[in-house]
């Protein structure tokens, strides 16, 4: 059955930067297509897989905390990154998508009347980012 | 409580380990010295205690902070992490 995103968060290994977060995007992988079309292709344009898949980046949006010393570590070098999924009825290790990666941009609050200051940071994966089934 | 120093879910990272709290993944760590803990969750002082010790033994040494999402206490109260 489907769920939906409660209780998934993310975890940094190396700068350990942690928050309240309200969304994390899922990660969009993308593999370029070679053109292989030549003058004597009829009827449709072909194509041919690139080599290398890219994994893509994603963001993460969290609740501001203006007491904090910590901030999403924008000036850090790669490191392992983990988005823990919410946890299934019977499962005792939750699913996983994890690889190194890095900040790629660092958004602070909006400051206005009537809404949480909420920041934002986008994530780069610098090699495959690898999804492990929960158990 | 039982605290186990797990391997990664993701056999490709060996640098992280998975911390269960009986039996249940609630965190990560490092696997040298000077490396954080990381908590997918609040804990209690006394589970945080319990899991430092285990995993000071398992790296040789300390580590150099516990991370953990802050509560709503944390951020009305000023705590400055």
């Amino acid at each position: 059955m489907a769920q939906t995103g409660n209780g998934a968060t993310i975890t940094f290994a190396t700068s350990g930067f942690t928050a309240n977060y309200q969304r994390i995007s899922g990660t969009t992988i993308t593999r370029e297509s070679l053109e292989t079309t030549h003058l004597g292709t009829t009827d449709y344009m072909t194509f041919q897989p690139a080599d290398l898949a890219d994994g893509g980046d994603f963001s993460c949006e969290f609740f501001w905390n203006q007491s904090a010393s910590t901030f999403p570590p924008i000036t850090g070098a790669a490191e392992t990154i983990t988005v823990t999924y919410p946890m299934k009825s019977g499962e005792s290790t939750a699913a996983t998508v994890s690889a190194s990666g890095f900040l790629v941009s660092s958004k602070a609050g909006d400051l206005e009347n009537g809404s949480l200051m909420s920041g934002e940071f986008s994530i780069r994966w610098s090699d495959q980012p690898v999804y492990t089934a929960g158990s | 409580m039982r605290v186990k120093i797990d391997s990664h879910p993701n056999d490709l990272i060996k640098d992280v380990k998975l911390i269960r709290i009986n039996g249940v993944g609630a965190g990560y760590c490092g696997i040298e010295p000077n490396s954080p803990i990381c908590f997918l969750a609040p804990q209690s002082d006394e589970v945080k205690e319990a899991v430092r010790a285990k995993v000071e033994k398992a790296i040789g040494g300390s580590i150099s902070k516990i991370h953990e999402p802050p509560t709503e206490e944390d951020i009305e109260n000023g705590d400055d992490d």
